[in-house]
């Protein structure tokens, strides 16, 4: 029987920035993206053959120095690695594909490719950014059923769901799809576009990212390795990612959250390649605002990005007013402010004055 | 602070001079004007404020103008726990130095002397305070800016209530101040450097951001306009494609339609050859047979002249026969002619002979009448010699006679009648005629004119008649007389009788002349006679002179007889010779003419025999026989009719083709391809230039690069936010507390007002009040009920009230903290009374501070007790008296 193993990969999306990442922290992350591709050419080394279901770049417009690590990388593959131009790389002019020649190992696939007598990859590649078609069904049309012993693997990219980023016209008909499998005119279909891992079919899988690119991202990070002959079809997945996007909501209303945050934050491993967006909510006095700011702080130093999000109110309570001891026009101040609930300039001024007036400001004239 | 000494060297005016201060209470410094008492608070504060090396206006302004020396400043001074001795030299070896005795000794110099100096003041005194306190010279002192006084709000604060607002408070407002200021400036609250560059580094990251997606959408532009210039190419290169295939369709039908052409102009050259060919078979055949032709017609003329000749040959023997004959007979009537003239000729003489005769009897007739007439006419011209009368005169005689008949008549009609009767005897004579009248009788006669009747010795009686009537009857008398004397004959019947003798006579002349007229006709009667001679002569002699044979015929009517006869021979013979004349002639033409005729045979035998033998030759070399001409004349027809059949077939063929058709479309075939050529050319040329830019930006990894400029745009807005939110913090809180510090000052404003109250109180008396405003000047005056604001106030009033301030405000300083009280030339404006009051205002001042009043006028602060009192002289060198207090004048 005629069987084969490869690896099912999409949406490196190479070149990708994110903003919220600090400039320190900004080169590792890419520097990850070029590592997962080692990563994966390692996770590789029982298969026939690899697909990039699409983007593997974050645009045509990439940095030769992108590229050239990005071939590099590639090149430590053991096998075959078949690159689709997706909605963000599109085979249009000036592509970076056309940029990839002559590598030992990546090759831009475009329509059909033969990897071995009876194994077959054919590639539905974006030529443009906006196809105006449903790719799959359209290289579907252009197939016969395989003959017997052959197998062959649709890449392709985009929208398998409802409607997406792409228009209604790219949208993939998955049910399609299925027939043209049910017909014997493909074994698998390899897609990228969603970043999470997404089982659409047995033979009909989302590989999702290999590092993740945004905190929406349900199920990033992984390759999917595949097992596949004309009766089965067996999808595992392979950890790749070293980076994690967290996104956490704070409810904080005293002393005790503010710490527990802490502590969270402290307890999450790889900091240094993780990034947390931080949304936080209720209200703090002074000392335990400045209690919070200080943790933070401290934790922006470790993490590779750490965003806030403050819905915080500021109230100064009793113990904030015992510690500061403020008399007279100082006292007027803090009074003034503390009454401008939910107004963020009051809520940062306080904490300003808390900060210059405490600790208690002694040895001044 | 309180200055002990003041010493300035080469300072403006003074040379060398110093003043020694009370350290506290009140110090007059007296001096007359331009005695230098200014220039000792001028150089202290030159002092502390400017670097020995300075160049600044204000001190250049105090070397002296005479002297090339340094200028010298010093000052012993006690501030807080120090006290120092500070020197500056400027200009000349400028030097600074500063020398500490308490709380521990130090030393510096320069600019180290400088700064310490500074600090040492900085640390001890306000000097916002030092100079608000400090009244310069001149003019109305201002109201101090006393809200700028750091010790002086200090004192408020702690005269406000030190419980509220303790040095806590005012340190956490300058702490709160300096955050503020951190991002503002002071005065104006602009932002600062780090806020406007994070404003700025946020707009050039968007700008870049702006610049490079500006950038990448001329990229995706390109990469759009390359997918439909990648189409363009493949339509353009399709349609050439379809074109040059057209192109190539078109060439092969034009081509075809060459070798058509082709093949047709060979035809047509086959057939012209073909019908050159028939032309010349043709022209052969015809030639041989107008050949043929030619040798026969050369044969019948030859035959036909042969015939001529022979024709002509004997008539012409016999034409001349005849002529010879003919002319014969003309010689034989040409010699009968001639003898019948000479027997006509002697004939007609002999006839003129006979007639002669009878003319001569004539002539002899016609002279006797001649000479019978001239008779006659001789006794006429006799006959008319004496007759006058002639018929218009005979007329007149005539009309005379029958007018004096008239005359007459009327005459004895109309004359009186005179009737002489005579009574007696007598003898009358009427009109002298004697008439003797007897006794009775009666003479009668008619008076005529005048008739005169005398009786002789009696009477003459004279009657007259009417005069006309006989004067006309005398006239036509005379008339008449005098006629019938012309016609010489006395009567009328006389007259009457002459004139028929004068009418005979003429008649008888007239004959005459007519008879000879008639006879002579032109001849003379001489020339009648010499001719009757002459015919005699010839007459009688001419009978013997002619020939005697035949004879001479007698008579007149046989010599014309003979005559008429021999004109009738002649005749004859005349009429002979004509014809035999004419025989000749007519005769010898003919035989003329047939010579002549012989000869043109002749010739036209010669030339038909030359055409037939020419004709004859030409048919020897001639080739070939007319059969066989013509026989191959009908072949090249054929040939031709063949020939003409393929090249029309031809043509038709070509024109069916139509050849404009299948030009013009291979020209509109090659426009096609030259234009999706054109046009493929330039697409690619576009997607060459396209594919360049792309290369180029694509090397660049300009997406990337918006990746990176968005980055940093995020991260310059993340730090402008975090900048302008600690800003915004800084801000709220700070204007927040200077407010609240604001409204707790306008409560200590308070103390304030009441310590100027109760120093004015001094001077202006009970009814003495002020309000101050925010910045703690004064803002009115009350006095007697009356309030006033500060500025409508009197110059000497404001003066005193900015005094007043200044000593209040100076009253209330902590004096560790405090600054003496330096006035010059103050209150110049003040009254004496006022001036009174005011000198214990400044006592009372100087029991907590130094307080140092410079006057020119010593009377005007005389008056303060216990006021140290120093004198300036004129000069450079000042005098100093301690003088201990002075009494009150």
């Amino acid at each position: 029987m005629n069987r084969t193993r490869f690896l099912h990969t999409a949406d490196w999306q190479l070149g990708l920035r994110r903003h919220f990442l600090s400039e320190e922290a900004l080169p590792r992350y890419r520097q990850a993206r070029i590592d997962a591709i080692r990563t994966m050419a390692r996770q590789a080394r029982d298969c026939e053959f690899a697909v990039v279901a699409g983007d593997v770049f974050e645009s045509n417009q990439i940095d030769a120095t992108t590229l050239r690590r990005a071939l590099e990388a590639l090149a430590e593959f053991p096998c075959p690695v078949y690159l689709l131009p997706g909605n963000h790389d599109p085979l249009e002019a000036g592509s970076i594909h056309e940029r990839i020649r002559d590598h030992p190992r990546a090759r831009v696939v475009v329509s059909r490719e033969t990897v071995r007598p009876g194994l077959e990859v054919v590639g539905a590649p974006w030529h443009t950014k906006r196809p105006g078609t449903d790719l799959v069904a359209t290289a579907c049309r252009g197939l016969e059923p395989t003959p017997k012993g052959t197998l062959r693997v649709l890449v392709a990219h985009g929208n398998g769901g409802a409607a997406g980023d792409h228009g209604d016209a790219a949208l993939i008909d998955i049910e399609a799809a299925a027939r043209a499998i049910e017909e014997g005119k493909i074994h698998f279909v390899a897609l990228g576009d969603r970043h999470s891992v997404t089982k659409l079919g047995d033979r009909i899988w989302y590989s999702g990212t290999p590092e993740p690119t945004a905190f929406r991202e349900a199920d990033p990070g992984h390759a999917l390795i595949v097992d596949l002959d004309e009766n089965e079809c067996r999808v595992s997945r392979r950890a790749i990612a070293r980076w994690t996007f967290l996104k956490r909501k704070w409810v904080l209303a005293g002393q005790a959250d503010v710490d527990a945050l802490g502590l969270w934050l402290d307890e999450l491993p790889n900091k240094d390649c993780t990034v947390v967006k931080l949304r936080l909510k209720g209200t703090l006095g002074l000392a335990d605002r400045a209690a919070l700011d200080r943790t933070l702080a401290d934790a922006a130093l470790v993490f590779a990005g750490l965003e806030r999000r403050d819905g915080l109110a500021i109230a100064p309570d009793d113990a904030d007013l015992e510690a500061l001891a403020l008399g007279g026009f100082a006292r007027a101040t803090l009074d003034e402010l503390a009454q401008r609930k939910g107004d963020e300039a009051a809520g940062d001024a306080l904490a300003l004055l808390y900060r210059l007036a405490h600790p208690p400001i002694g040895g001044l004239r | 602070m309180r200055i002990h000494r003041i010493r300035v060297r080469n300072f403006r005016g003074v040379a060398d001079g110093s003043i020694a201060l009370a350290p506290s209470g009140v110090t007059v410094v007296e001096g007359r004007n331009e005695a230098g008492k200014s220039s000792f608070l001028e150089a202290f504060r030159l002092l502390f404020k400017e670097l020995d090396s300075t160049h600044k206006r204000d001190v250049l302004d105090v070397k002296p103008v005479d002297r090339d020396t340094g200028t010298e400043i010093e000052a012993e001074v006690e501030t807080g726990p120090y006290r120092f001795t500070y020197m500056k030299r400027f200009f000349r070896s400028p030097a600074t130095e500063l020398r500490v005795t308490a709380p521990k000794p130090e030393q510096h110099t320069g600019r180290l002397a400088h700064d310490r100096a500074l600090r040492l003041l900085e640390e001890t005194m306000d000097l916002d305070l030092f100079d608000a306190l400090t009244v310069q010279q001149g003019g109305t002192p201002e109201q101090a800016e006393l809200s700028k006084a750091q010790s002086f709000v200090q004192a408020l604060d702690e005269a406000a209530g030190r419980a509220a607002a303790g040095d806590r408070e005012v340190a956490l407002f300058d702490a709160v101040r300096e955050e503020y200021e951190r991002h503002f400036t002071r005065e104006r609250g602009d932002p600062r450097k780090p806020l406007k560059e994070a404003r700025r580094a946020e707009k050039e990251a968007e700008e870049r951001v702006q610049d490079l997606e500006t950038e990448l959408k001329a990229l995706g532009k390109d990469v759009e306009r390359s997918a439909e210039l990648h189409r363009e190419i493949l339509d353009a290169a399709a349609e050439e494609a379809k074109a040059k295939a057209d192109l190539e369709r078109r060439e092969r039908e034009v081509f075809d339609l060459e070798k058509r052409e082709g093949v047709l102009k060979r035809k047509e050259l086959e057939l012209k050859g073909a019908q050159m060919k028939a032309s010349t078979a043709r022209n052969e055949l015809h030639a041989r047979q107008a050949l043929a032709s030619k040798l026969k017609a050369a044969e019948e003329r030859r035959a036909r002249a042969e015939a001529a000749a022979a024709k002509t040959r004997p008539k012409l023997l016999e034409a001349e026969a005849s002529a010879q004959a003919a002319e014969t007979a003309r010689v034989a009537a040409e010699a009968a002619a001639r003898d019948a003239v000479a027997l006509w000729k002697l004939r007609d003489e002999d006839f003129k002979c006979e007639r002669a005769r009878l003319d001569l009897e004539q002539l002899g007739e016609r002279r006797g009448r001649v000479v019978e007439a001239r008779r006659a006419a001789a006794e006429a011209r006799a006959a008319l010699e004496g007759i006058r009368v002639t018929d218009a005169l005979l007329t007149k005689l005539h009309q005379a006679n029958l007018r004096h008949q008239t005359d007459s008549a009327r005459l004895d009609a109309e004359r009186p009648r005179v009737e002489v009767k005579a009574l007696a005897p007598l003898t009358a004579e009427i009109d002298g005629k004697p008439r003797a009248l007897a006794a009775g009788e009666t003479a009668d006669t008619r008076v005529a004119g005048e008739t005169t009747v005398k009786i002789p010795n009696v009477v003459e009686i004279t009657i007259r008649a009417a005069k006309d009537v006989s004067e006309a009857y005398a006239a036509s008398r005379a008339e008449l007389d005098r006629l019938l004397a012309e016609a010489r004959v006395d009567t009328l019947e006389a007259a009457a009788a002459a004139n028929e003798r004068r009418k005979e006579a003429e008649r008888t002349l007239k004959d005459a002349e007519r008879i000879e007229r008639e006879n002579l006709r032109d001849l003379t009667l001489e020339i009648v006679d010499e001719k009757m001679e002459r015919l005699r002569a010839w007459v009688s002699s001419y009978p013997s002179e002619r020939p005697p044979e035949p004879p001479l015929p007698h008579g007149f009517e046989a010599a014309n007889e003979a005559k008429s006869a021999a004109d009738r021979l002649h005749q004859e013979a005349a009429t002979n010779l004509e014809e035999a004349r004419l025989r000749a002639l007519e005769t010898s033409a003919t035989a003329q003419r047939l010579k002549e005729e012989m000869a043109d045979s002749d010739v036209q035998l010669r030339v038909a025999l030359e055409g037939e033998r020419s004709a004859r030759r030409e048919m020897e070399g001639a080739r070939g026989t007319e059969g066989e001409l013509a026989d191959a004349a009908h072949a090249a027809e054929e040939e031709l009719a063949g020939a003409k059949a393929a090249h029309d077939a031809e043509r038709a063929a070509i024109v069916r083709a139509d050849p404009p058709r299948v030009r013009g479309a291979l020209h509109n075939a090659r426009a096609a391809v030259a234009d999706a050529a054109h046009r493929l050319r330039a697409a690619q040329d576009e997607m060459r230039d396209v594919t360049a830019r792309l290369d180029l930006r694509n090397e660049r990894g300009l997406f990337e690069q918006v990746q990176d400029g968005k980055t940093a745009r995020r991260h310059a807005a993340r730090e402008l936010r975090q900048l302008e939110r600690e800003a915004a913090a800084a801000k709220l809180l700070f204007e927040t507390m200077r407010e609240k510090r604001e409204e707790a000052r306008r409560a200590y404003a308070a103390p304030l007002r009441e310590k100027v109250v109760e120093l004015g109180r001094l001077v202006f008396g009970e009814s003495f009040a002020v309000e101050l405003d925010d910045d703690l000047r004064i803002d009115s005056r009350t006095l007697d009920g009356k309030t006033l604001p500060f500025r409508s106030l009197s110059v000497g009033a404001r003066e005193q009230l900015s005094l007043l301030a200044r000593l209040a405000c100076a009253l209330m300083v902590d004096p560790e903290q405090g600054v003496p009280l330096l006035f010059d030339d103050t209150l110049g404006h003040s009254d004496p009374s006022r001036l009174k009051a005011m000198a214990k205002v400044l006592a009372l001042a100087g029991e907590r501070c130094q307080v140092v009043v410079l006057t020119c006028t010593p009377d005007r602060i005389s008056g303060i007790p216990g006021a140290h009192l120093i004198r300036l002289g004129a000069a450079a060198e000042p005098v100093v008296n301690r003088v201990g207090h002075l009494t009150q004048p």
